[in-house]
Formats: structure tokens, sequence, C-alpha cells
């Protein structure tokens, strides 16, 4: 990386492939901050990376990107509680037990929806004879709803440490 | 009743099997080497002794200086942006977050409109890739399939500069798909198409239909000569009514129609 650097005054191509370098990295320590669930390096890695939505005209990533990080940044001010949750690793979803293995939430909510959406999920409960089974689905539901609106805390203690 | 058979359900424990990732599989790891040499296989120099901004896997194809000038400003250009949004939308709000971002117009590898379009050196030299690809490698595809980047040849992307050229079936589909030429079927043939011959103006010696007949074939013959096979395309009209309710009657010797250029089949009364 430092010999690459070195080099691109020189040379137009490993100018190029420096920037490339610089780039990839960047990504992949935005998926490793998700992965682990660090929240400073995810803030960090996104700031890093949004300069490239306005250099190649990605506008609506630049815009929303930019607010998203301007949100972040602020939220020890804006909301200390909501800034710990995030810090302790909550603003990315654990869905197993493994250390890497973290995702984002609008991962997991896909996931969740193919759960629901998909073969033996809500679609075979509706189509039994049986109204219970949706009852008993509607039920969930409201229960699922209402844990969202009154925004409820982690309940159970994480096995990774952030 | 319901709710309550619904909260004195006990909970289940379940033991979640941490989920495998697909990338571990053994299949997936021997894909990834696979790719990795192929790709080291299909660049020939040493990248980094380059100077200019050249294709990976063509030495010759180099990039106009144009298009290094936008990459090397690229990177500021997008922090700058940045900066400014930031402190004129969210701090400052001297302007509202919604207000549209200006776009670079930047001259960058792959992007159709810009000067790598017009760019005649690399236009050169991808037409003379694409070239020896046709030429030197037709009969050889598992090989030229084999050797390109990732297996599919360059050239056959859509916009010849990206390293990505979409799967590889959706390249080797039409290899596939084409017969072989074998050495039965001719070199090279023409097809005539009847209908066009009629429009054209006949000789003052055509005086009945066997004279027309005798035309025609001087026509397509003299078409014909320098090809070794000749398909003729006409449609078939029968003797007696026709669809349109016309008749036709007529025989070698029944004298040839004075407006037969203009007037076949052109009835005015059926047009819809």
């Amino acid at each position: 990386m430092e010999w690459l650097k070195d080099q691109c005054d020189k040379s137009e191509m490993c100018h190029y492939w420096y920037l490339i370098l610089d780039l990839m990295l960047n990504l992949l320590i935005f998926v490793r901050s998700i992965r682990e669930g660090n929240f400073s390096l995810y803030v960090s890695s996104l700031k890093q990376v949004v300069k490239w939505y306005f250099a190649l005209g990605h506008y609506h990533y630049a815009r929303w990107v930019t607010v998203h990080l301007y949100d972040l940044i602020n939220l020890p001010s804006t909301s200390p509680y909501l800034y710990k949750c995030f810090s302790d690793g909550y603003f990315a979803f654990q869905k197993t037990n493994r250390k890497f293995s973290l995702m984002g939430i609008d991962q997991a909510h896909e996931q969740n929806n193919v759960v629901i959406k998909g073969m033996g999920g809500a679609t075979s409960v509706l189509n039994k004879d049986d109204e219970s089974g949706l009852a008993r689905w509607e039920l969930c539901l409201s229960c699922l709803c209402s844990l969202t609106n009154t925004k409820a805390p982690p309940r159970k203690k994480r096995i990774l440490s952030p | 009743m319901l709710i309550n058979e619904y909260e004195s359900t006990p909970e289940e424990e379940t033991d979640f099997e941490p989920l495998k990732h697909h990338e571990d599989s053994k299949s997936f790891q021997n894909l990834f080497t696979s790719n990795v040499s192929r790709l080291k296989e299909s660049i020939f120099t040493n990248p980094f002794k380059l100077n200019k901004l050249t294709i990976l896997n063509n030495e010759q194809a180099t990039f106009n200086d144009i298009v290094y000038d936008d990459i090397s400003k690229m990177s500021k250009l997008g922090e700058e942006q940045f900066r400014s949004f930031w402190m004129d939308r969210l701090v400052t709000y001297k302007i509202p977050v919604s207000d549209p971002i200006l776009l670079n117009s930047l001259n960058l590898p792959g992007n159709p409109n810009k000067a790598t379009e017009k760019d005649p050196v690399l236009t050169a030299a991808m037409m003379e890739k694409l070239k020896m690809a046709v030429e030197s490698r037709r009969d050889l595809v598992a090989n030229l399939l084999h050797t390109e980047l990732f297996g599919i040849c360059q050239s056959l992307s859509s916009n010849q500069h990206s390293l990505y050229h979409g799967k590889k079936s959706d390249v080797t589909k039409p290899f596939k798909s084409k017969p072989k030429p074998s050495f039965h079927v001719a070199k090279s043939g023409i097809v005539i198409e009847l209908s066009m011959l009629f429009r054209k103006k006949r000789g003052s010696w055509v005086k009945s239909f066997e004279d027309y007949a005798r035309f025609l074939y001087q026509i397509i013959m003299k078409s014909a000569e320098s090809y070794s096979r000749c398909d003729i395309v006409t449609d078939r009209y029968f003797k007696g009514r026709g669809s349109n309710g016309l008749v036709f009657l007529f025989n070698d010797l029944t004298p040839f129609p004075a407006n037969f250029e203009t007037d076949f089949l052109a009835n005015a009364i059926n047009k819809t």
C-alpha cells in the first residue's frame, strides 16, 4: 500500500489502482463494522465512502447518507441513550452465535420477510380453513408492532463485546 | 380464550445452529481460486510497470489523458462537494436539503457518452482486439473463453471497458446455439425475393407469360452466377378465384398485361 502510494506521482496506472484499492478497503471496513457491531468504525467508514457518491453522481445516496451521517455524529447530544445502545453494538442484528456474522437491520428485516411471506409462512396460515391460526398470527403481529412503537430497549445481553 | 391459550403456551427454548456461510464451502473456494488464476493468466504484463492508464488484458488500449485527469481529481472533487453539502444544508441551512445536487461531468472508463467513446486510439485498439478474437480463434471458443478474463472475452462485453461481462452463460449460449458450419454447406449463397423482380421494367420483347418467364429466368441466372447456391422466395398463385375475389385465368400464350409492373397485387379496392 505504501509502495503504491509512493508510485502514484510517477505512474497513472499506480494512481488508478491506488484509488481502487482505497475504495475497496473502505468498503471492506464498512462491512466489517456491521459484522462486528462496531459503531465508531461504521461511522468513520461511512464518512470515507460518502465522497464517492458525490463524485460519481449517485445523488440519492449522496444526499441521504450525508443526512444519516449528520444524525449519527450528533447522536451523543440528541439522544445519549440511543448512542449508548448503538455503541454497544445494537445498531446491527445478531442472528447466530458467530462473532463475525452480524447483519444490518434492513437485511434482518428482509430475512424475516421471507419467513412471513415465503412458503410455509403467513400464506399457508391464511389458506387454512381453521381461522384460529390466522387470529394467532394477527395477535403476534400486533405484539411486534407495539414493541417497535414503544422503542423497547434490548432485553438480552449480547454475547459479543463490542 | 384465544389470548389465554396464546399466553399459556410455554416458550420454547430453541438452540439455533450457527448457519454456515456460503463462502465457507469448498466449491466456492475452488471457484474463487479458479477465477483468480484466470485473472492472472489474462494479464500479460505487469500493470504497475506501465506508466499510462491501460486496460489490464490489452496493453495497446490506452485511455485518453482526459480520462486520467478526471480520475485523479475525482476523489478531491467528491470530498469538496460533501463538505459544502454538509455546511450549506445541514449546519448553516443556507440551502434546503431537498435541492438538487449538481452532477459532475466526468470522463470515466465505461461511460459511453464521454471522451472514451470518441478516443480513436482506444476504439482502434478495441476493434483490433475484436477482429483478432473473431478471426484467429473462431473454432477455439473453449480456449478463448478459458484464457480471457474470467473465462469470457472482453471484446464481448457490453461497453468494451468494463471488467464485468455478465454471466458466463450469457456469452457461451450464442456460441452453443449456433451449429458449426460443415463442409457440405455451400460457401456462399444468394436469396432473391421474386416480388421485387415483378417491379422491374421488362424488355419490349415480352409479349406473353412465356416470354415473361424467360425474362425472369435470365435476370435470376445473371444475379446468381457468382454464387454456388440461389434461393428464390415467392408466393404461389393458383388459377381460379383468389382470396381477393379476382380471377386468375392465363396460360403461357396469354398476352402479358401492359400495366403488370405497377398494378400486380395492387388492388386498391381491398385496401383497409
